[in-house]
């Protein structure tokens, strides 16, 4: 079963970064405006199409080796 | 005409330059990194590729340390009220453009700021040792033009990477020159702030400019304003391109930017340099066998230095040869060409120098065109 984990990252600069990184590896990645209100205020999501926890592990970790740490990834899925 | 002034901004663009900045107009129209609609984020998305292509190009070790700006002069702004502000001292070089002298002389009036200027020469060791001689423990940057705008000379910039790096100071470098024609990288040359115009040798629209950040040293921004994040929060983002961008970039002349740095790619550095020379080389050759005329180089050589010319003649103003090739369907530029420091360093007369500039788009033929027009028009000055 593929699931969405939602990313947010910032700005689109560094979702587009992701996107390329996490394609590069065999991920597919659709980048957003934010529709969720934020204390911070706007910026971009990734949406990440993950099969399992170790995928959604491994794309965190493909995007932390690249400098981009989402705040709160949420994802839809696996135990509610 | 016959275009010769091309270390002003090359002329003319490759077609691809032009295609990218009328496909940006009409399909990526949106604002970048603002809305989440398809026309803002095609923008986003070309404006990101050129980031990449320029960090690939220049060993720059993220695309997100790549900041657009609208011209080297604007990046070398950037980078040195941003380190300097506080004072200290800086090491420049004797053939700094106006670039860096002005706004160095600005925060000198201002403050506490010392500028220390050491001389670059032919052996590029014997520049190392000037630059180390002037070296103090408040040096707190060392800054150096690659190429001199006038003269094509070069600074050996690895070597004075590599000895700025020594003394833990920052290393910035002024490519106006260099770019697109002398092999130029980041990492292997040490440098942590590399400044770029987009119009001259990487072929982009004027109007845009690149400053690349190595990401070792931190930068306060010039200016302050939206960045489409964290809008809430009224510091400025902290990182980069946002911290140092600051409304809405210019997306047409990023793209066009972008097929100015892949079509440089495709040609190849050397080759475009090589050719630049061969353009250059009898021109040079005319010009030293003519009586009254000062050359002040040697024969320009790919890799070694810009294909650039300047000469003077002796008891003629350099606008007034100018203004007689232009009749003769030459463009060249005359005078001060914004550097009087590299003009007190070669001791060009009062009025300064002829420059002559090639580029990748100048021919042979027409280079000895302009060799045959000199010749006329100077033998019997």
């Amino acid at each position: 079963m593929t699931n969405t984990l939602r990313l947010s990252v910032g700005s689109v600069g560094r979702a587009l970064h992701g996107q390329r990184i996490l394609r590069r590896n065999g991920y597919r990645s659709w980048v957003h405006r934010r529709t969720e209100p934020s204390r911070e205020g706007c910026g971009y999501t990734l949406d990440v199409a993950v099969r399992s926890p170790d995928e959604q592990a491994a794309v965190l970790r493909l995007l932390a080796a690249a400098g981009i740490t989402p705040s709160a990834p949420r994802e839809s899925g696996w135990g509610g | 005409m016959i275009y010769l002034d091309n270390a002003a901004t090359t002329y003319p663009k490759p077609p691809c330059v032009l295609r990218a900045v009328l496909r940006a107009m009409e399909h990526a129209g949106g604002n970048p990194g603002r809305s989440g609609h398809p026309l803002s984020l095609a923008a986003a998305e070309a404006v990101w590729s050129c980031r990449e292509s320029a960090a690939d190009f220049f060993g720059c070790p993220t695309p997100e340390n790549v900041i657009f700006t609208m011209n080297c002069t604007m990046s070398i702004n950037i980078v040195l009220k941003g380190l300097l502000s506080s004072g200290g001292r800086v090491l420049i070089s004797d053939m700094e453009h106006n670039a860096v002298m002005r706004p160095l002389y600005a925060l000198a009036r201002k403050g506490s700021l010392k500028i220390d200027v050491a001389a670059v020469v032919p052996d590029p060791d014997r520049t190392v040792a000037n630059f180390k001689r002037k070296l103090t423990p408040e040096t707190r940057a060392l800054v150096c033009a690659h190429a001199s705008n006038v003269f094509g000379v070069t600074a050996p910039v690895a070597a004075l990477g590599r000895l700025a790096r020594s003394r833990g100071i920052p290393f910035v470098v002024d490519g106006a020159q260099s770019a697109g024609v002398l092999p130029l990288n980041m990492t292997e040359d040490y440098i942590d702030f590399l400044c770029l115009p987009g119009h001259k040798g990487l072929y982009g629209p004027m109007g845009t400019g690149l400053l690349l950040c190595g990401g070792r040293v931190p930068l306060p921004p010039l200016m302050e304003g939206g960045t489409g994040t964290q809008s809430r929060d009224l510091r400025q983002p902290d990182t980069l391109p946002e911290r140092l961008e600051s409304g809405t970039p210019n997306v047409p002349g990023i793209c066009g930017l972008h097929a100015g740095i892949e079509w440089v790619r495709a040609q190849g550095v050397d080759a475009i340099a090589a050719h630049e020379c061969r353009c250059l080389l009898p021109l040079y050759h005319t010009l030293d066998a003519l009586p009254r005329v000062r050359l002040y180089a040697p024969p320009p050589r790919p890799g070694v230095s810009a294909a650039v010319l300047s000469f003077s003649v002796e008891g003629v103003p350099s606008e007034a040869i100018a203004e007689r090739l232009q009749a003769a369907g030459v463009a060249v530029r005359a005078g001060y060409h914004c550097a009087p420091a590299a003009h007190k360093k070669f001791g060009s007369p009062e009025g300064g120098t002829v420059r002559l500039s090639p580029s990748a788009f100048t021919t042979e033929r027409g280079a000895q065109e302009v060799s045959r027009v000199l010749h006329n028009l100077l033998v019997n000055y």
